[in-house]
């Protein structure tokens, strides 16, 4: 079954940076498994290593120890420029801040990542294909400060899932946006996962998002307290 | 316009658009930075141009001074210049320089040591007997003649002497000298001569250098027939070399072609110094602009690290990092390049065209020849290539640091320390 295939696995992982003489541990062996098609959401007071460990997950760090192998591929054992592949290849992102390139418009924002992929021809029809399918056709020629959190936000989730990556990693996705605007994003995150397949892991402590999430995973002090599947 | 035929548009790849709005996003940092790059490449190129054309007019001066940019003499002439040898078959030698298209002027010429006398006045001289028709063209030294007039063709016993032989003999045209020279066979000779022209050049040292008769009568003096070396001045002095060789491999075995630079070995050393110093000048100027650059370009990218953080997180691999960052730098110096045509150009031009007056209508001498008392730099074809290539050189360059500095952030890093 296509459902059941791990797409993360995380054994051990732990993480600790160093503060001047001082070490401080983020995470202290997590164990994890995240599988395709699955909608989680990634819970824990601030500080307890949720955006560390979306680090580990997409590849944009490497463990201090344990095993962590993401789409297959040991994430230790690869250099900086395999992980890029890695991300760039299978994993999506989508951030607190929105982040998008304030210089470009949505259509160049979300046409970016295709280009960087080296997807060849047909990068705008793709694009705009993509903000269509969000309900953001009339935003594509507008740059970020022209839109609203919201719309930047959902901006920013059309970016992450223009190349239908296995996985997409969503850092607080709604922590600046208001009741509706989250619920609707929540909604256009699920809608994703349940037309193209895609899995969703997002840290959140939105209330109002967890309600919609079909796996819970409470992190405390760097390690994992409780996996729930409400 | 249809949206399918708008999204099938020719467009820029987005990294290169992403590149320009980076150059108009900070609007003043970009002006800054191609101003600073502009201001040094200009600099440097207005520095070339006079350096350019100070080495063309250092170069004609020598040529011109007697040198010319080729001499064909007897082999050993060198050694000790004697005036008594004799070129092997000078009529073909200067036959063939003559038809040579590359050649501007080649003219013969004979020299003799003489004792001019006048009443008890003497002074030692190297009287040149010359072809009037061609020696003007060749030798800048008798083009300005203070007083009286130059040679005519055929003419004998007529002489032409600098200032400061005349002032020392006390002579002035009209009046007559004797010559006395010791001939080919070692007897002493001596003739009269009517001074037919004074010539000034503003320095004792050039006007004693000038002393000069139809070539007949140096032949007559000497006893020797033939001619002791021939003078080419070429149409570009740039093909001096190439020209020699061909020169050389149409000479007699018992001749040979000498370069300006041979002739006058201390001349070809002050030209190169001058050259040392004016790359020196361009890569110190060049380098102080670099700097600015590296400073504005590092700041564009250390402003940017999130931004750039976000990108790889998204998969932006080192080598895009690099055509994003060095794609800047591509526009930039274009730009600048344009910049450093706007400022620099202009004013090569006028140095090129009015020159700087450094002496009021006078020459003076320099290792041995006359300067002109208005110093040209140069300007043409060359100066846009260079301005393109250092401006775009010195932006690439200088974003070196910046885009490795790029290529290095951590993006988990670079978002964490937001």
């Amino acid at each position: 079954m296509m459902e059941n295939k791990i797409l993360v696995s995380a054994k051990g992982l732990g993480k600790t940076f160093h503060n001047g003489r001082f070490e401080v541990p983020a995470l202290r062996g997590v164990d994890l498994e995240v599988r395709q098609g699955e909608f989680t959401a990634l819970v824990g007071p601030s500080g307890s290593g949720k955006s560390t460990l979306l680090n580990l997950l997409g590849a944009l760090d490497k463990p201090t120890s344990g095993e962590l192998t993401v789409l297959g591929q040991p994430v230790a054992d690869l250099s900086r420029e395999e992980r890029a592949k890695l991300r760039l290849g299978g994993l999506g992102f989508v951030f607190q801040a929105y982040n998008l390139v304030p210089v470009l418009t949505a259509v160049e924002n979300v046409e970016f990542v295709l280009e960087l992929q080296g997807a060849g021809e047909g990068l705008r029809e793709r694009a705009l294909a993509v903000l269509d399918e969000l309900g953001l056709a009339d935003l594509a020629d507008r740059r970020p400060s022209e839109m609203s959190g919201g719309q930047q936000q959902r901006v920013a989730v059309a970016r992450a899932v223009v190349s239908l990556p296995k996985l997409v990693l969503a850092d607080e996705p709604t922590a600046n946006l208001d009741g509706p605007n989250a619920e609707s994003l929540v909604a256009l995150m699920k809608g994703l996962r349940d037309r193209h397949g895609m899995t969703f892991l997002f840290a959140t402590h939105d209330p109002r998002v967890i309600h919609h999430a079909e796996r819970v995973v409470t992190l405390t002090d760097g390690v994992i307290s409780g996996d729930t599947r409400p | 316009m249809n949206p399918i035929k708008a999204a099938r548009a020719p467009r820029l790849p987005v990294t290169l658009r992403y590149a320009l709005h980076n150059l108009v996003r900070n609007r003043r940092r970009t002006f800054l930075s191609a101003a600073g790059i502009a201001v040094g490449c200009a600099i440097a190129l207005v520095n070339i141009g006079m350096v350019k054309g100070k080495t063309d007019m250092f170069i004609r001066n020598v040529a011109e001074g007697g040198a010319g940019h080729l001499k064909i003499v007897p082999k050993g002439w060198l050694v000790d210049r004697n005036p008594m040898l004799r070129l092997e078959d000078w009529t073909e030698v200067l036959g063939n320089l003559r038809g040579d298209p590359k050649v501007a002027v080649a003219t013969p010429s004979t020299r003799i040591q003489a004792m001019l006398a006048m009443g008890t006045r003497m002074v030692g001289v190297d009287i040149t007997g010359v072809d009037p028709d061609t020696e003007p063209q060749a030798y800048r030294y008798v083009r300005t003649i203070q007083s009286g007039r130059y040679l005519a063709p055929g003419e004998s016993h007529a002489m032409v002497v600098g200032k400061s032989v005349a002032d020392r003999l006390r002579i002035g045209v009209g009046d007559r000298v004797v010559a006395t020279v010791v001939d080919g066979q070692g007897a002493m000779k001596s003739d009269l001569f009517e001074v037919v022209g004074i010539v000034s050049l503003g320095n004792r040292q050039l006007d004693e250098q000038v002393c000069q008769v139809v070539r007949a009568d140096v032949d007559a003096l000497s006893g020797l027939a033939g001619v002791g070396e021939i003078t080419v001045l070429l149409k570009d002095s740039g093909e001096t070399d190439k020209e020699d060789g061909l020169v050389r491999s149409r000479l007699p075995a018992g001749d040979e072609a000498l370069t300006w630079s041979q002739i006058s070995p201390q001349s070809e050393t002050a030209v190169r110094i001058n050259l040392a110093m004016a790359k020196f000048v361009t890569a110190f100027l060049v380098f102080v602009a670099f700097l600015g650059v590296v400073s504005a370009q590092l700041t564009a990218v250390l402003e940017r690290r999130k931004e750039l953080a976000v990108l790889t997180a998204l998969g932006m691999g080192r080598s895009s990092v690099l055509k994003l960052v060095f794609s800047e730098a591509a526009a930039l110096g274009i730009l600048s390049a344009l910049a450093t045509m706007a400022l620099g150009g202009p004013v090569t031009w006028y140095l090129a065209a009015h020159g700087i007056v450094v002496l009021d209508g006078k020459s003076v001498s320099a290792f041995g020849s006359a300067v002109d008392p208005v110093l040209h730099g140069e300007f043409g074809a060359w100066f846009f290539g260079y301005a393109v290539a250092l401006s775009c050189a010195a932006t690439l360059l200088a974003s070196a640091y910046p885009a490795w500095f790029a290529t290095s952030l951590e993006p988990a890093e670079a978002l964490r320390s937001e």
